[in-house]
C-alpha cells in the first residue's frame, strides 16, 4: 500500500471543564484513543451518535482543535504540535465541508468573494482574472451558473448553498476534503443531490473523503470504509460492505437495527429490538468497555479492561473482547 | 441535475444585499424616515441659515436687547439679553453641537470597534485583562475628568472637548462590540475562514468587523444625541464652550437664567435640542429594526 | 389492525392557512382534509415548507397572530377553528394533546418534572396536588423513564433529551387524549434514542386506542407505526392511502422519486442515487398549475396549467386518493439489498 495520507496514532482531545479558581477539574474525554489509517483517495465514513466525538475529531484533524495527546501525522510528518503559521500552508490540502449551509456563508460576503477567499489566501500570485475564472469554474462544476457571484447567501436554498460551501472547499483542489454532517440539514429529496455531487467530485479530482455522520445509509452509499465511536472511542473499524451486512460490535448492531427502513413490512418489527439505555454522561464514562452499560452481552471483566480494535478478519477491526461469542447478522450458531 | 432546473429556481431580479434590504426596511418605517428628513433640514439650516440674517453670532445690538421673536431689525427669533441675534446664535449652536456629537461618536466608535473586536476574538486572559480595564474606566467619575482635562487645556477647547467626550464614549461601544463578536466568532463562517487559512487580523477585518456594523451603526446613531446631550450639559455647567462661542447648552444655560423675564431665550435652544434628540432617538430605532438581520 | 369503521376522533376538511406578511400574503396550507379515527396513526409526510406542522398548529389553535385560517376541524363534534381561547383550553392538554419536537425548548426550565405533569392534572381534572404527584409517578411508568421516583423532582435541564421526550409525552397523556398530534417528536433525537421513542409511541397507541397524527419528514419513521399515510407538497395533499399502498405502490411521482432517493441501510448500491432534480417551491411563487410540475419527470402541458384535484374514493376517511394527472401506475421496484 502506498504512504498513508493520514495517520493517527492514539489520538486525544480532552476539554477541561469547569474553570474556576479550583485546581480540581473534570476532562471531557471528547476523542480518546484513535488509531487510524487513511488512505490516499479512499472514502472513509465516521459514525456515531451525538457526544461520540466525531465531529471533534474532524476538527482536530484540521488542526482547527488543540489535540491533548496522540499524534497526526500528515504524509508522514506529525503535525499535531505546531503552530498555527506553521500549519497555514498545509491548509491548502485539507478542506471541510460544515454541516449548516447557511451559518457556514458569511452573510456579507458575495458568492464570489466567499468562494475566492482560499485563493487569496494561498495562491496569491493569481490576477483577479485568473481567480475569477477559477471560482466560476468551481461553481459551474457544482452545478450553479456563473451569475451567482454577485449574490449574498441569503439569497439561495439550504441545497445551493451547501454546493457554494463545497465550491469554496474545492477550489484549491485539496487533499483531503472533510465533510462534517454535509446533508444532515438539507431535505431529504435534495440530500441525494448533494450526495451525487460528492461522488462526482471523488471521482473527477480523486480526493480522500473523511465522511463524517450519523447517518448510516448515506455512509454506506458514499464510502470505502467505516469508522463507529463512541463516547470518544473506536468500536469497529471495516470496510462498508463488512461492516453493514456482519456487525460484529454489539454498538454497531445496535445502531444499524435502529435505523429505520422506508418498508412497512420490515419496520415495525424492527422497532422492538431497539437498543436500550441511555448514553452515559461524556464527564463520567463507565470504566473498561464504555458501551457496557447498554450492552446485552456484557459480562463483569468488561468493567475492567477497555478493549483495543483487534482484527477479526481482513479488514475489520472490532474493539470488544467477546466478539467471539457474539452472533452478527444472518449468522447461525 | 440540470442546469436548467438549478437556475429556474434561483431568485429573480437584481442581487439584493444586505444594505439595500435594510434600505428598503428603513424606508418603510415613516417615523425614522421623518427624523432623518428632519435631521437634514436642521443641518442643513445650522449651516447654511446663517447666511441669510444680517447678524453676526457675537454681534451686540445695543437698541434690541431681550427682544421676543418677530421684533424689529431682522431679529426673527428675537435677541438675548446681550441684543445677540438668537436665530444666529442659535444655529451657530446647533452647529456646535452636532459637530461635537458627530466627532466624538466617530472617535468612540473607532476606539470602541477596534478594541471590543480585539478583545472578544482574543478570548482568555487578554479579554480578560482588557475588559477589567473598561470596568475600572467605567467606574471613574468622568465629570472629573473632563473637568481634569479643561483645566490642564486652555478652557473651551473644542478639540479638547471631542477628545474627552469622545474618549469616555467608546466604553460602552467597546462591551457591545466585544459582546457581538463573541457570538460571531462561534459561527461556522469563522471556522470556515480559520480552515482557509484566514490568518487573526484578516479575520477581524473582513469577517467580524463587517458583521458587527448593523449593531454599530445602530449605537452609534443612538450615541449621538447622549454626546449632545452630555456637551449640553458641560456646557450648562460652564465647562463646555466659552463666550461668545455658543453651543446649545450654554444657551440654554443662559435662557435658563432669563426665564422669567424672556422665556423665548430658553425655549428656542431647547426647542433645537429635544427636536434633534427627538430624530435621532426615532432614526436609532428604526435603524434597528431595519438592520436586525432576521432568518428569513 | 384498526378497525376502518373506529369512529373518527379528528376531522380536518379543507383547512388553509394564509400569513400575512409584510411582503405579502404567504399561502402555507391549502385545501388540507383529513379524517383520523380512533386506534388509528395517519402519518403525515413531507418536507419543511410543506405546510404539515401549520396544519396541526392551527388545529390546535396555536398559530401566530398574523395567521388566517379557512375551513374546519373538528374533534368528534366540536368545532375548534376560530374557538375563542377559553373554550379551546377545555379540549387543550385533555382530549387533544401535541407534542414537538425539541423537548429542550417545550418544557418549563424553572418547574421540576413532576410539577409540569402534575399540573396539567390539577388544571384540567382538578385532582389535588397528592392525587395529582402519584399520577405523574404513574406516568412516568408508563413512559418508561428510569428511576422514576427521582425523575419527579429533576429539572429537565437534569434529563438526556429521550429523557425529555418521554416527559413531554407524559405531559401529554396526562389527561387521557382522544387524539395525540406528535410534531417530528424524534427528528432531534439521536438514531437509537429515536428507535425506543417510537416503540414507546407504537405501545401507547396500541393500549389506548388514540388517534395518532404523526409529522415527519423521515419515511422510514412512518413506515414503523402509520396505519395510513398523508404526504404533501407545497401545502397541500398530494397523496393518501394505507402505509402498505404509499410506500410500496406509490402513485404520485413526487412519492415515487422520493423513495427512490433515499439512501437505504439494507440498500448495497454504490451508484450515485436518482435524485429529484430542483429546488423546493418557493411558498411565494409556486409554480402554475402543480407545485411539483417543475421537477416531475412525467409533467407535461396539462401539469403546467392546471392545479390537479385529489382525486380518489372519499379522501378524508377513505384510503386511496392521489393528486396527479398521471399517477405512477404499478409497484415501485426493488433495490439490491443485502
Amino acid at each position: 500500500m502506498s504512504e498513508p495520507l493520514l495517520q493517527l496514532r492514539d489520538l486525544r482531545v480532552w476539554f477541561p471543564i469547569g474553570d474556576g479558581l479550583f485546581r480540581a477539574k473534570r476532562q471531557l474525554r471528547a476523542v480518546d484513543g484513535i488509531d487510524l489509517q487513511v488512505a490516499p483517495g479512499e472514502a472513509l465514513g465516521i459514525v456515531g451518535e451525538s457526544g461520540c466525538g466525531k465531529s471533534t475529531l474532524a476538527r482536530a484533524i484540521l488542526r482547527l482543535v488543540r489535540t491533548s495527546g496522540g499524534q497526526v501525522l500528515w504524509l508522514g510528518r506529525p503535525i499535531e504540535g505546531w503552530s498555527t503559521a506553521r500549519v497555514r500552508p498545509l491548509r491548502r490540502d485539507m478542506q471541510i465541508v460544515f454541516q449548516d449551509p447557511l451559518a457556514s456563508l458569511d452573510p456579507r460576503m458575495t458568492v464570489g468573494e466567499i468562494v475566492a477567499e482560499p485563493l487569496r489566501v494561498h495562491a496569491r500570485e493569481l490576477s483577479r482574472a485568473e481567480r475569477r475564472e477559477r471560482v466560476i469554474d468551481m461553481l459551474a462544476r457544482v452545478g450553479l451558473p456563473a451569475d451567482v457571484v454577485n449574490r449574498y447567501p441569503h439569497e439561495f436554498s439550504g441545497g445551493q448553498c451547501q454546493r457554494i460551501g463545497i465550491a469554496r472547499a474545492m477550489v484549491l483542489r485539496p487533499k483531503l476534503l472533510v465533510c462534517d454532517e454535509p446533508v444532515s440539514a438539507l431535505d431529504v429529496s435534495i440530500q441525494a443531490q448533494i450526495v451525487n455531487l460528492l461522488q462526482d467530485l471523488k471521482r473527477d479530482f480523486g480526493m480522500t473523503i473523511l465522511f463524517v455522520s450519523h447517518n448510516l445509509a448515506v455512509v454506506r452509499r458514499l464510502c470505502d470504509r467505516v469508522l463507529v465511536l463512541y463516547l470518544g472511542k473506536p468500536m469497529e473499524l471495516a470496510s462498508t460492505d463488512l461492516l453493514y451486512a456482519q456487525p460484529r460490535h454489539p454498538y454497531t448492531q445496535g445502531l444499524l437495527a435502529a435505523v429505520p427502513v422506508p418498508d412497512p413490512d420490515l419496520q415495525p418489527q424492527r422497532l422492538g429490538g431497539a437498543l436500550g439505555g441511555e448514553l452515559p454522561s461524556p464527564l463520567a464514562p463507565p470504566s473498561g468497555c464504555v458501551f457496557r452499560t447498554r450492552c446485552a452481552h456484557a459480562v463483569a471483566a468488561c468493567a475492567e479492561l477497555a478493549p483495543k480494535l483487534q482484527s477479526v478478519g481482513a479488514g475489520h477491526e472490532v474493539a470488544c473482547d467477546r466478539w467471539q461469542a457474539i452472533q452478527t447478522f444472518g449468522e447461525r450458531r | 441535475m440540470t442546469d436548467q432546473a438549478m437556475a429556474a429556481a434561483l431568485p429573480a431580479g437584481a442581487a439584493r444585499g444586505f444594505w439595500a434590504d435594510a434600505w428598503r426596511r428603513l424606508r418603510r418605517n415613516k417615523a425614522a424616515m421623518v427624523a432623518a428628513s428632519l435631521i437634514v433640514v436642521i443641518a442643513l439650516l445650522a449651516f447654511i441659515g446663517p447666511t441669510f440674517s444680517p447678524h453676526a453670532f457675537d454681534a451686540i445690538d445695543w437698541d434690541h436687547m431681550a427682544v421676543p421673536p418677530g421684533g424689529p431689525n431682522d431679529h426673527w427669533l428675537g435677541t438675548d439679553r446681550l441684543g445677540r441675534d438668537l436665530f444666529v446664535r442659535t444655529l451657530v449652536g446647533v452647529q456646535i453641537s452636532l459637530q461635537i456629537g458627530l466627532l466624538a461618536t466617530l472617535v468612540s466608535l473607532c476606539i470602541g470597534v477596534a478594541f471590543g473586536a480585539t478583545a472578544g476574538y482574543l478570548g482568555g486572559k487578554i479579554d480578560n485583562l482588557m475588559m477589567r480595564f473598561v470596568d475600572i474606566l467605567y467606574s471613574l467619575p468622568y465629570i472629573f475628568i473632563v473637568i481634569i482635562l479643561s483645566t490642564l487645556f486652555e478652557r473651551g477647547n473644542i478639540y479638547v472637548l471631542f477628545l474627552a467626550i469622545g474618549a469616555v464614549g467608546w466604553l460602552t461601544m467597546a462591551r457591545i462590540v466585544r459582546g457581538q463578536t463573541l457570538s460571531l466568532k462561534r459561527k461556522e463562517f469563522i471556522e470556515a475562514a480559520l480552515a482557509s487559512g484566514v490568518g487573526t487580523p484578516g479575520i477581524l477585518a473582513r469577517h467580524i468587523v463587517p458583521n458587527v456594523v448593523g449593531p454599530v451603526i445602530i449605537y452609534a446613531t443612538l450615541t449621538i444625541p447622549q454626546m449632545i446631550l452630555f456637551e449640553s450639559f458641560l456646557s450648562f455647567l460652564g465647562l463646555g464652550v466659552q463666550e461668545p462661542q455658543a453651543s446649545l447648552g450654554s444657551l440654554i444655560n443662559e435662557g435658563a437664567q432669563e426665564m422669567e423675564s424672556a422665556v423665548w431665550m430658553l425655549l428656542v435652544p431647547a426647542g433645537f435640542l429635544v427636536t434633534l434628540l427627538m430624530c435621532f432617538n426615532f432614526l436609532g430605532d428604526g435603524l434597528r429594526d431595519a438592520l436586525d438581520p432576521r432568518d428569513r | 389492525m384498526n378497525a376502518s369503521d373506529a369512529p373518527i376522533a379528528l376531522d380536518i376538511d379543507q383547512l388553509s392557512v394564509v400569513f400575512d406578511t409584510p411582503d405579502g400574503p404567504l399561502s402555507a396550507v391549502n385545501d388540507f382534509s383529513l379524517a383520523i379515527r380512533r386506534g388509528e396513526c395517519v402519518g403525515v409526510v413531507g418536507e419543511s415548507g410543506a405546510g404539515k406542522s401549520q396544519s396541526f398548529l392551527a388545529v390546535m389553535g396555536l398559530l401566530a397572530a398574523n395567521a388566517r385560517v379557512s375551513g374546519q376541524a373538528r374533534l368528534g363534534t366540536e368545532p375548534l377553528i376560530d374557538r375563542p381561547v377559553a373554550e379551546l383550553n377545555r379540549f387543550r392538554g385533555v382530549k387533544l394533546s401535541m407534542i414537538f419536537q425539541d423537548p429542550m425548548t417545550s418544557l418549563t426550565p424553572h418547574m421540576t418534572v413532576g410539577e409540569q405533569i402534575a399540573e396539567s392534572v390539577i388544571h384540567h381534572l382538578g385532582s389535588s396536588a397528592e392525587a395529582a404527584r402519584a399520577r405523574a409517578l404513574a406516568l412516568l411508568e408508563q413512559v418508561q423513564v428510569t428511576d422514576a421516583p427521582r425523575r419527579l423532582d429533576q429539572y429537565p435541564h437534569e434529563l438526556s433529551g429521550g429523557m425529555r421526550q418521554r416527559v413531554m409525552i407524559a405531559i401529554a397523556l396526562a389527561c387521557d387524549p382522544e387524539v395525540l398530534i406528535a410534531d417530528e417528536p424524534t427528528t432531534a433525537l439521536d438514531v437509537t434514542i429515536q428507535a425506543q421513542i417510537l416503540a414507546l409511541l407504537a405501545t401507547l397507541k396500541r393500549e389506548r386506542g388514540m388517534a395518532m397524527a404523526l409529522i415527519t419528514h423521515d419515511l422510514g419513521v412512518v413506515a414503523g407505526i402509520a396505519d395510513r399515510v398523508a404526504v404533501m407538497y407545497a401545502g397541500r395533499v398530494v397523496e393518501l392511502g394505507t402505509v402498505h399502498e404509499v410506500l410500496k405502490a406509490p402513485k404520485h411521482p413526487y412519492t415515487a422519486a422520493l423513495l427512490a432517493s433515499m439512501p437505504r441501510i439494507d440498500d448495497a448500491g454504490t451508484g450515485p442515487l436518482p435524485a429529484i432534480g430542483g429546488q423546493p417551491p418557493n411558498p411565494r411563487r409556486l409554480p402554475p398549475g402543480c407545485a411539483f410540475g417543475p421537477r416531475c419527470a412525467h409533467a407535461d402541458a396539462l401539469c403546467r396549467s392546471e392545479g390537479p384535484p385529489l382525486m380518489g374514493s372519499a379522501p378524508r376517511a377513505g384510503t386511496r386518493s392521489v393528486a396527479c394527472h398521471h399517477p405512477v401506475q404499478g409497484a415501485h421496484e426493488s433495490r439490491e439489498t443485502s
